[in-house]
């Protein structure tokens, strides 16, 4: 029966990948002084679940670092070892390699030995330092990890000046008998009168040592040129290698009287037949005692009749809850479809709402409670579908104690990461997109907030720092928060490095205006650039990444309490906070992340400027006017911004303040694409599709702040 | 691929060549394949977009997608441009893409046979001779064939990006 | 009557490999995500035959196997031992429990028949 193993990759390697994960994490948390013994064993059956996993289907590059780790993680969890942190770094760079191992598979291009060969050889040699018997063993690994304990094949060939001098073969016979156990094979013969002895015949030696091939070879190549000898190796003792073909693979311990049909087939079992099975001649399975089987055929009959009878049913119910969690998979495009569907049942639902409102309450009685019904079922809807797409953002949050370890450390500080929230859900697409910023943030506020361990006890802080992430909903919004108890922003030395840049700064900006200047393109405050937080490239790009999200980011600081930075984003990419302005007859969406303040402006407030249009003037700030009817060519009959709406609206840290005709009110909408059917439309970022059906477009804030210079 | 009908005539005499959906544009009488249609429908008030050729009405929302809409009326300057109840609306559906376009009445759904079907001689109608495909025969009226998602998808109808944009 | 077997592994893939390859012989195969479900449906059901994991969650393997041996209607039921280690410990440790044999992880779906063949026909 051949059965296609590759139908269960794919189990596999998420089931690795979640293990790996698990690994990743409780090695993390362990508390080097007292390990949790159940973590302990956690870890270790993850790596043993990998390495059997690995084992059965053919991944053995994953079976030899698994095998070297899972003996050390049994060490480690019977107390034979004492855990430490060059350890962890040890195990966590093994969890990397065999990430990088599934990783290849998956892809189908495995990856090269020599990460492993690494690892494998790092690992060991903590398994040698913390056992004493083994400290003489050679720390080269040959490509058989496993062998503790190995049977070579040694030939001599009797060369002249071995025959004329027997005390090197003594030397040497006396030599491997100190490296193990040594047995004689085959001697060369002495024929004739003369004893001449048969060139032709060499000398055959088995050796049982715990010494390694190459070391053998060294101290034969003392006594013999390498030509006239060989070391074959032959097997390993101390485990059944797991992908060796020529063993069985399974065993009882006792005789088994195997059901009459199937006795012939007793001969390709090797059965120990002894209450002491051989483990050199193992064949990988085996029974303890003898069988007190029945005929397989009555075995259900002749159970005793005090087995309890169940209904169908409750059978039915264990059998199908042992699948585990139960999930499906589908794609992600099957579920947008069905967002979208429902987004048009959700424009569907508020046509008919608005046409019912008009109609008599009491007369049509049952048809507003109807839609009343249906607006609620709707939303219902919706919120289900739509969380469809929602994940824990611990998704995100669990990449950073591996971060934050690895930067603290490189930086030889202190820091604890506390994370909140981490059930908090939301879209898919922005989880995917959110990583990189966070990361960024992460490594600044390690970076450039917490102090060194030294500053920190003389500022009277504990010289540990914690940096804290936590993410929440806040109404329709995701707030994801990075915290420092660092030493917070330096308001002077940011203007200082603002003026240096040329950029607009004056003393009497607000410290949160100040604070903004850490997002403008090319700022770094760092005074040594480090290869940790780069170059000043990042916070800009971190705010720029964000905005495209649809979300904003703002900033909180304490002078040696800490700093703050907060990260608004929509639930879904799909949905946006808008303002609606209205211009002509046409109604405009402009995203709610992009507005600062929208005023009515006085007559005096607004300068014009010969070549360079309107300026208004708001708070020492003299802003280009940029009039929406102009850049649509709409015609209306608001010319004056003095009888419009200015919405002043910023990106990528440039303001301006647009001229609409009137504020229409504040909403979420659903972000259509023009381009699926139309082209990119200067201007306009996208579509939606209001309550009554038409369709507004969203304005691109960006690129009009460009058109307005 | 639209079939050529005029290569389709010259293999053989009377075999259907398919079912065209024929439209007035002013005077003259237009042919598109009827699988290109997705549906016909009213003139609804349509969401005007900036900076586009005036034979361009907007975009409307077709059941929760944003569909442009085209005036070849305008485009072609023919017919009067009235918006009524009467203005029809072909959805079309190219190649995966939605469009609409505006034409002055919606007159048949007819099935065209090779020997009904000849070449298109130059000059022959508004629309550019490269984006017609034959001109077809119907009980004494002439019918101009179009290969309508060549022609919607040309650089002249500003209904897709262009590499150059 | 398919010949019924519970499968005992806290491993997914390994869990479906057997599931699937016992399946395809006609057994009839529940599955148990560690020792103590094993134990939950072994007492719901009886099998003719457990396959089961050493290390798990919960409950590991030998535990499993003791605490089926206590129950009277698995008194005689094979028991096979799923697993990485063929150590004499773990042999030892396993046959104290009660275990009628073992299978050493990895394994071909040809050598899991061929052993489950030589149990229970």
């Amino acid at each position: 029966m051949s059965i296609d193993m590759g139908q269960f990759y794919q189990t596999f390697f998420d089931e690795s990948a979640e293990r790996l994960e698990e690994m990743e994490s409780l090695l993390l948390s362990m508390d080097i002084e007292a390990p949790d013994i159940e973590e302990l064993n956690a870890i270790f059956r993850a790596a043993h679940s990998i390495k059997g996993g690995s084992g059965t289907f053919g991944f053995t590059d994953m079976t030899e670092v698994t095998h070297v780790l899972e003996n050390l993680l049994d060490r480690l969890r019977k107390g034979e070892m004492t855990p430490s942190e060059p350890l962890t770094d040890v195990f966590l760079e093994a969890v990397d390699v065999l990430k990088a191992q599934l990783n290849g598979h998956i892809r189908g291009e495995p990856t090269a030995p020599e990460s492993k060969d690494a690892v494998c050889r790092k690992l060991l040699e903590f398994s040698e330092t913390f056992d004493g018997s083994h400290s003489s063993a050679n720390p080269e690994i040959d490509n058989d990890i496993e062998a503790s304990e190995a049977i070579y094949r040694i030939e001599i060939q009797p060369a002249k000046f071995l025959l004329k001098q027997p005390a090197i073969l003594e030397t040497m016979i006396e030599e491997l008998t100190r490296q193990g156990k040594l047995e004689t094979l085959q001697q060369p013969v002495i024929k004739g009168k003369k004893k001449k002895t048969d060139k032709s015949t060499p000398w055959v030696f088995r050796l049982t040592t715990s010494t390694s091939a190459k070391t053998l070879q060294e101290t034969l190549e003392f006594l013999i040129p390498p030509k006239d000898f060989s070391i074959e190796h032959v097997v390993d003792v101390t485990h059944p290698a797991p992908v060796s073909d020529d063993d069985l693979g399974f065993g009882f311990f006792d005789d088994l009287p195997l059901p009459p049909p199937d006795a012939s087939t007793d001969e390709s079992v090797e059965t120990v037949t002894t209450g002491a099975p051989s483990a050199v001649e193992d064949t990988g399975f085996g029974f303890f005692e003898e069988l007190p089987l029945v005929p397989a055929a009555e075995a259900p009959a002749s159970r005793p009749s005090g087995k309890p009878k169940l209904p169908q049913g409750a059978s039915k119910t264990a059998a199908s809850s042992g699948n585990g969690d139960s999930s499906i998979r589908v794609s992600v495009e099957r579920v947008d479809q069905l967002i979208n569907l429902v987004g048009e049942l959700v424009i569907t639902q508020a046509m008919l709402a608005q046409t019912g409102a008009a109609l008599d309450p009491v007369t049509f009685e049952r048809l507003h409670a109807g839609l009343a019904q249906l607006e609620r079922n709707t939303r219902d809807l919706q919120e289900s579908v739509m969380s469809i797409r929602m994940m824990p953002i611990s998704f995100v949050f669990s990449r950073f104690p591996r971060v934050v370890r690895d930067l603290a450390g490189k930086l030889n500080k202190q820091v604890e990461l506390v994370t909140v929230g981490e059930t908090t859900e939301l879209d898919k697409g922005l989880i995917e997109k959110i990583a990189d910023p966070l990361t960024h943030l992460v490594r600044n506020s390690l970076d450039h907030g917490i102090e060194q361990p030294d500053v920190r006890i003389d500022a009277g802080k504990p010289a540990k720092g914690t940096i804290t992430l936590s993410a929440s909903h806040q109404g329709g919004n995701i707030v994801i928060q990075v915290s420092d108890d660092g030493g917070g922003l330096n308001r002077d030395k940011i203007l200082d490095k603002a003026r240096e840049r040329g950029l607009a700064v004056s003393e009497g900006m607000s410290d949160n205006e100040v604070w903004m200047l850490i997002f403008e393109p090319g700022f770094s405050t760092a005074e040594v650039v480090t290869d940790v937080s780069g170059r000043g490239v990042g916070m800009d790009v971190v705010k720029r990444n964000i905005t495209e999200m649809g979300g904003s980011v703002g900033i909180s600081s304490e002078a040696g309490q800490g700093t703050s930075i907060t990260i608004r984003l929509p639930l879904t990419l799909a949905i946006l906070d808008g303002m609606t302005v209205g211009l002509g007859d046409s109604l405009y969406v402009i995203p709610l992340n992009t507005i600062v303040e929208t005023l009515q402006p006085q007559a005096q407030d607004i300068k014009t400027v010969t070549g360079e249009g309107r300026m208004v003037h708001v708070r020492g700030e003299y802003l280009p006017v940029i009039a929406l009817h102009n850049v649509f060519n709409l015609a209306t009959d608001i010319t004056d911004p003095c009888d419009g709406v200015l919405v002043l609206i910023e990106a990528e840290g440039k303001k301006a303040a647009l001229f609409v005709d009137a504020l229409v009110g504040q909403q979420q909408v659903v972000i259509k694409s023009l381009e699926t059917n139309f082209r990119k439309v200067v201007g306009v970022s996208g579509a939606t599709i209001m309550g009554d059906g038409t369709v507004a477009l969203i304005l691109d804030v960006p690129t009009l702040i460009k058109l307005g210079q | 691929m639209a079939v050529n009908p005029v290569e389709a005539a010259e293999h053989s005499a009377d075999t259907p060549i398919g079912e065209y959906l024929t439209f007035t544009l002013g005077s003259e009488e237009y042919g598109i394949e009827i699988l290109k249609v997705q549906e016909i429908r009213g003139y609804d008030a349509v969401t005007r977009i900036a900076n586009t050729p005036d034979f361009i009405k907007g975009v409307i929302n077709l059941r929760g997608t944003i569909v442009p809409i085209v005036d070849l009326r305008v485009k072609f300057n023919l017919g009067t441009v009235e918006y009524n109840e009467f203005t029809v609306v072909i959805i079309l559906n190219l190649g995966g893409r939605t469009v609409g376009i505006v034409v002055d009445g919606v007159s048949d759904v007819i099935t065209l046979l090779t020997s009904q079907v000849r070449g298109v001689p130059d000059l022959v109608a508004s629309i550019d001779t490269q984006y017609l495909t034959g001109l077809g025969t119907v009980e004494g009226r002439m019918l101009i064939l179009v290969d309508i998602e060549r022609l919607m998808s040309s650089q002249e109808m500003a209904l897709i990006d262009t590499l150059d944009q | 009557m398919a010949k019924t077997i519970l499968t005992v592994d806290d491993s997914p893939s390994i869990r479906q490999m057997v599931s699937f390859t016992l399946k395809s012989a006609g057994y009839e195969v529940t599955e148990a995500v560690d020792g103590q479900d094993g134990l939950d449906k072994a007492k719901l059901k009886s099998f003719n035959l457990v396959f089961t994991d050493q290390n798990m969650p919960r409950m590991d393997g030998i535990t499993l196997i003791k605490s089926l041996r206590a129950l009277p209607q698995y008194k005689a039921t094979p028991i096979l031992m799923l697993t990485t280690e063929a150590g004499e410990a773990m042999k030892t440790q396993g046959r104290a429990a009660g275990a009628t044999g073992w299978l050493v992880k990895p394994f071909d779906p040809n050598k899991l028949l061929e052993v489950v063949k030589k149990v229970i026909g």
